[in-house]
């Protein structure tokens, strides 16, 4: 996890982050017509916030980006894509905790556990919890468990490329600050020679 | 040739104070983020025109509709710019969606129809959305915001700050996308011909496809990022040095 010093490059990171999260999200999604739901690649900066930047950034890129993709054209999945993705982000970021040792191992079981949580996340939506709203909401009556079952797949795919890539990710961006020599808050900050 | 200049009433980044500008743009936008407009428009058109025609022909007019709006405030130059974008984006979501829907059928309808209508929506969301989302974001003026701030102090300045630092890269990360394309057809000249690319010759033809679609999509990512951070440690200075002003104008700082 990197330790930014300036408030407003851990501020605009952030917000890239975000902006990056919702543009992947929109532009590149497949629609899953049994639930609903869509295919999609924004979890690559979900995994790659929490690495990078830690549970709390983890968090805002995951819950905010993925909620504002899915206000374009899925509204109804807004409440479990700010949950899920969220927490995905979260997770991330608390089981990589300072993994500037150099050893793969935490960062890579840090994006399964999130790549996991998501899958997870979204079936007990799917499977439970919109079924269980859907009888007092007609809006969540969308899906049911051998839907959510089905869409287990996609899930699994999207959450594997969004552990490969994000992992893939955060290793060229430490080692880009590396290479130069520079600490990676001097890296955001722009303040090196 | 001279390109042509919308009247300034037109332009929504003209439209004041600033409220207004947002409920307005939040109008122009409520197609894309409810279903209502969409059903009314359709039920309207199926009283003169077969249901299934009302549906298809309801999607594009609103993507007609956004672009109308958006038209003047982004200028003719800029709007195809963005369609440009929007239109490979489009196409690449509703391909993949056909795809996958040959190759796992369990998780599409059985009304193929519907599955139809469904991507078609896709389609013109994207089309939509893309230019839509620009407009709003460029309709706020950063260099206003920051302008005002300077002469602003109390609590709300550091969060002005954060706000128009976080509007900047909003702003910045929309004008990325279009520049995307342009790094695709560097990276890839041969574009929807995979099979003939020299470099390949050893490997099996179906082995290509997804090959190159592995690669397009992480060359993306990777041309999106480096597009995206690069200018942010100017625009952090930038912040950070109205900051300091600030603090050094503070007459309760010693």
């Amino acid at each position: 996890m990197t330790r930014i010093k300036s408030k407003f490059a851990e501020t605009a990171v952030i917000v890239a982050l975000t902006a990056l999260t919702a543009i992947t999200t929109i532009l590149v999604r497949v629609p899953i017509p049994a639930t609903n739901g869509y295919f999609n690649i924004g979890d690559v900066f979900i995994i790659l916030a929490g690495l990078w930047l830690g549970p709390r950034a983890g968090f805002i890129v995951g819950a905010f980006g993925s909620a504002i993709a899915d206000a374009v054209g899925f509204p109804v999945y807004i409440p479990a894509t700010f949950i899920v993705k969220g927490f995905e982000g979260w997770i991330t970021g608390i089981i990589a905790g300072n993994s500037r040792s150099g050893s793969l191992v935490r960062p890579i079981i840090a994006a399964l556990a999130g790549g996991l949580s998501m899958v997870a996340g979204y079936y007990l939506f799917e499977a439970f919890i919109y079924p269980m709203l859907g009888s007092k909401i007609p809006m969540f009556n969308i899906t049911d468990p051998g839907a959510a079952f089905i869409a287990l797949l996609p899930n699994a795919i999207q959450g594997m490329s969004g552990i490969v890539g994000g992992l893939a990710l955060w290793k060229a961006m430490t080692a880009s600050s590396q290479d130069l020599e520079i600490s990676d808050d001097q890296f955001l900050s722009g303040k090196h020679g | 040739m001279r390109a042509f200049e919308f009247p300034a009433f037109l332009k929504l980044q003209n439209l004041r104070p600033w409220w207004l500008k947002m409920a307005v743009l939040v109008l122009i936008g409520y197609p894309l983020f409810s279903n209502r407009p969409a059903a009314f428009i359709a039920s309207a058109m199926g009283q003169c025109l077969p249901e299934t025609l009302g549906a298809l022909l309801v999607w594009p007019l609103i993507t007609f509709f956004i672009w109308a709006c958006c038209l003047p405030s982004l200028g003719t130059a800029k709007l195809l710019d963005y369609l440009a974008a929007a239109y490979a984006m489009a196409v690449t979501t509703t391909l993949s969606g056909a795809a996958l829907r040959g190759l796992l059928p369990a998780i599409f309808l059985s009304d193929p129809v519907a599955d139809n209508l469904r991507l078609m929506r896709v389609y013109f969301n994207i089309l939509a959305v893309f230019p839509y989302s620009l407009t709003f974001v460029n309709s706020f003026s950063v260099s206003d915001l920051m302008a005002r701030l300077t002469k602003t102090r109390g609590k709300f300045r550091g969060a002005g700050l954060h706000l128009a630092l976080a509007l900047r890269i909003c702003q910045h990360v929309g004008e990325v996308i279009p520049k995307l394309l342009l790094v695709w057809r560097e990276e890839n000249p041969e574009l929807l011909l995979p099979r003939c690319r020299d470099d390949w010759q050893g490997i099996s033809p179906l082995a290509r496809w997804p090959m190159w679609v592995v690669l397009s999509i992480s060359q993306w990512i990777f041309a999106c990022i480096i597009l995206t951070f690069e200018p942010i440690p100017v625009m952090v200075n930038e912040i950070e040095q109205i900051d300091e002003s600030g603090d050094s104008d503070d007459p309760d700082k010693v």
